[in-house]
């Protein structure tokens, strides 16, 4: 069976426990009961940005433990669920479902 | 922690944190401008330049704001006294499990110096447990601040300056608490801190249920910053502290010993830090660089807060008196009349009651100067002296006067002279006296009942000349005071588990004292004691929370020629008002206002007067002095200082009538 591994949208936060061998799983921000954590889970938001391209919001915890945004990365496509993530970094869609998203960051 | 080249100059660690404040200054200029001046306050602290810091130990009021959705999330008071408990031992490095500290480690653990306790004043003056609950539709806060404005689900904040602000409730996303650091808004100062990690009880789930993540938010509420310097994984960040290693980024868990980052071997990481990310069993130590920091912040970002302003939620409570103030604008004044009975008569803001010169009978055939104490607003608690010697008790409950408008509780005893009572917390009340055989006895109302008996007394040892005396700094705190057979000043103390030195021993402060002694505290672990001397001089001896000044035994001499008893008050932090009667039978004034005496080190202000009866003073706000005594006529007068001037005049008095016998 094939995975989707479209672009998701809206706010997954990392539910490292369920981490695989190099990937890691997301589940949505919102709905998910993710068990207390004192390092904070990171934190990724997904949306169109204004020139129309996908973007990546990552926030982590502050220095008030806060969780702080870094500046928004365009997402350019390479095929196969894959993604430019600026000069040389990359984001690989492994699975994505309403309930799930897994991911490898290169 | 510090970067790693350790020896550097202050000058490289504030560049390090640039790169943080760069960031706050995109976000919110006014912030980051207050952050930058904290940082430079923070910097020049450290190097000890120009700050005096606070003695003693600060003592925090709390508020705690339960924002629950479901049941379980109500958490229990029981919960919160966990957590009120947790802060007093890690602060004050009274946590056992600091001894569990890696021995390279271990030298550099340090007392904080704060204490918490749940406010009991709330910001409009009245009584509180210092919690507040409310029922929310939100199922899950976040880090946006929306727990902390009723408009947003949440509580909104009390004054930063005179409270910390704790919001307990259900947060998402994992997330344990967030603080926010000195320097940002009022309406979000604070810590949030999620309701399954709050305390050691109720709901506390491990591995986060010691209490530890509310340790954690204050502490940077205190401005600590991580230990790993808030760089990721970097060896360039720093926590603007010099004693704490240099580390990569945050540890997790419960780490074994050593965790080396960043070449810092051998001891690697200091993750037993309570500013690592380690869970709850693993963290247990803050350091004296931090510590450092701390009181820096509570000098400068913070410096209203614990020092009884604001709302004089835990101001030290003094000495019983006849002149007693329970809230701003209010004095209650009791005096015996010539037929030794009870009168009482009250400034209600507006007007004296029942008239200018009327009182208040209530009964009772007294020996010796009524002595009040006021433990929250419209309650007051009078001690007299009967005709069989014996101790009475009644007291104002808000509504009426308690046993009966004219009537007296017995509490038995033998008592020589006045008695002195304190109250050193809600409802709890501590009386002394001086029986037949010049010891001193001590009874205690717990809040239930009278302690040891209702007629019984604990023995408290010494042969005392006239009258004890005694103060509370801290609400497990008594000071107490008496001249001995030697004339000298003695000190005895209960720090809350034991009599200091011991049940029946006393500490010997020196000096010939013609008077017995007066003793104020201005804050936390202070205190100021008067006397006067041999020569009919002033002479004052102070506790700085670490020594006696000027010396164990020594007193720095003020001047005048006294006649009588001493009064003292104090309506600041560091700030002292002394009242004699001299030789001429005026009141002479003089005053400490945190850097010298004035008007001179030996001089006094003439305040006018006959004075009949020793000085009593009150003060119900900041630069707010009221001072009473007695004529040649018998009534009792009244003058007042209100921030500008004397009233009614520097050397005039108001006629408050009656003709009293004993005042």
């Amino acid at each position: 069976m094939t995975q989707n591994t479209e672009l998701p949208g809206g706010s997954w936060t990392h539910s490292f426990e369920e981490d695989e061998a190099g990937v890691e799983v997301y589940r949505p921000t919102a709905t998910f009961a993710f068990p207390p954590s004192r390092k904070g889970r990171e934190v990724l938001r997904f949306a169109t940005q204004d020139d129309g391209e996908p973007g990546v919001t990552s926030l982590l915890p502050g220095p008030d433990d806060r969780p702080r945004a870094a500046p928004p990365a365009t997402l350019r496509a390479l095929g196969q669920g894959r993604y430019a993530l600026g000069a040389g970094r990359e984001l690989q869609i492994i699975e994505a479902t309403p309930a799930i998203l897994k991911l490898v960051r290169r | 922690m510090a970067t790693s080249n350790i020896q550097n100059t202050p000058q490289v660690r504030r560049c390090a944190t640039m790169d943080v404040h760069r960031r706050l200054l995109n976000e919110n200029p006014t912030y980051a401008l207050a952050r930058d001046d904290i940082e430079n306050m923070t910097l020049r602290y450290q190097e000890g330049r120009g700050m005096a810091g606070r003695a003693g130990v600060t003592r925090i009021p709390v508020v705690v704001h339960v924002v629950w959705n479901t049941a379980a999330q109500n958490i229990s008071d029981e919960q919160i006294a966990s957590q009120i408990d947790v802060l007093n031992r890690d602060f004050r490095r009274a946590n056992p499990d600091v001894e569990a500290t890696p021995v390279p480690f271990l030298p550099f653990t340090a007392d904080a110096r704060v204490e918490f306790a749940l406010a009991t004043s709330d910001p409009h003056g009245a009584a509180t447990t210092g919690i507040e609950r409310r029922q929310t539709s939100v199922s899950a806060f976040g880090a946006d601040d929306e727990v902390k404005s009723q408009a947003s689900g949440g509580l909104d904040a009390w004054p930063a300056a005179s409270y910390l602000n704790i919001w307990v409730c259900q947060l998402g996303g994992g997330l344990l608490g967030y603080a926010q650091f000195p320097g940002g808004p009022d309406e979000t100062d604070g810590v949030v801190i999620l309701q399954s990690a709050f305390g050691t009880t109720g709901t506390a789930a491990p591995p986060f249920h010691l209490g530890r993540t509310a340790t954690h938010e204050v502490g940077h509420w205190l401005n600590l910053n991580h230990i790993w310097g808030d760089d990721g994984t970097g060896c360039s960040g720093t926590d603007n502290v010099d004693d704490t290693p240099n580390q990569g980024g945050a540890n997790t868990g419960q780490p074994p010993f050593p965790q080396v980052s960043c070449n810092n071997g051998p001891h690697g990481d200091m993750f037993m830090n309570y500013m690592d990310y380690v869970d709850d069993p693993a963290m247990f130590m803050f350091t004296a660089g931090q510590v450092t920091r701390m009181q820096a912040c509570l000098d400068g970002p913070r410096a209203a807060i614990g020092t009884g302003g604001g709302a004089g939620t835990l101001a030290p409570r003094h000495s019983s008196s006849p002149v007693v103030a329970w809230g701003a604008n209010r004095l209650d004044v009791f005096v015996l009349g010539t037929d030794h009975a009870l009168y009482h008569k009250a400034w209600d803001g507006a007007a004296w009651q029942p008239s200018v010169t009327g009182y208040e009978a209530q009964g009772g055939i007294c020996l010796g100067a009524p002595q009040a104490v006021a433990w929250g607003p419209e309650r007051l608690d009078v001690f007299v002296i009967g005709s069989d010697s014996a101790l009475y008790h009644k007291w104002w409950n808000g509504a009426a006067w308690g046993p009966s408008p004219d009537g007296f509780e017995s509490l038995g005893g033998l008592c020589v002279g006045d008695p002195r009572a304190v109250s050193r917390a809600p409802n709890r009340l501590d009386v002394f006296v001086v029986g037949t055989d010049r010891a001193l006895y001590h009874k205690r109302w717990d809040g239930t009942a009278w302690g040891p008996s209702l007629s019984g007394y604990e023995a408290m040892g010494g042969v005392c000349l006239g009258q004890p005396e005694v103060v509370s700094w801290g609400e497990n705190r008594l000071d107490v005071f008496v001249i001995g057979a030697d004339h000298a000043l003695y000190h005895k103390w209960w720090d809350g588990a034991a009599w200091g030195p011991s049940a029946t021993g006393y500490e010997r402060l020196g000096g010939v004292c013609l008077c017995a002694p007066r003793a104020v505290s201005w804050g936390p672990d202070r205190l100021d004691v008067f006397v006067t001397g041999a020569d009919g001089a002033l002479y004052h001896k102070w506790w700085d929370g670490a020594q006696w000044g000027p010396s164990i035994d020594g007193f720095e001499r003020l001047g005048g020629v006294c006649v009588g008893e001493v009064e003292a008050v104090s309506w600041a932090q560091n700030r002292l008002d002394v009242f004699v009667i001299g030789t001429d039978s005026a009141l002479y004034h003089k005053a400490w206002d945190g850097a010298a005496w004035l008007p001179s080190d030996d001089g006094f202000e003439n305040l006018g007067g006959a004075c009949t009866s020793r000085p009593r003073a009150a003060s119900w706000g900041p630069d707010r002095l009221d001072v009473f005594v007695t004529g040649t006529d018998g009534a009792l007068f009244h003058k007042a200082w209100d921030g500008n001037a004397w009233q009614p005049a520097v050397d005039g008095f108001e006629d408050l009538g009656g003709v009293v016998s004993c005042f």
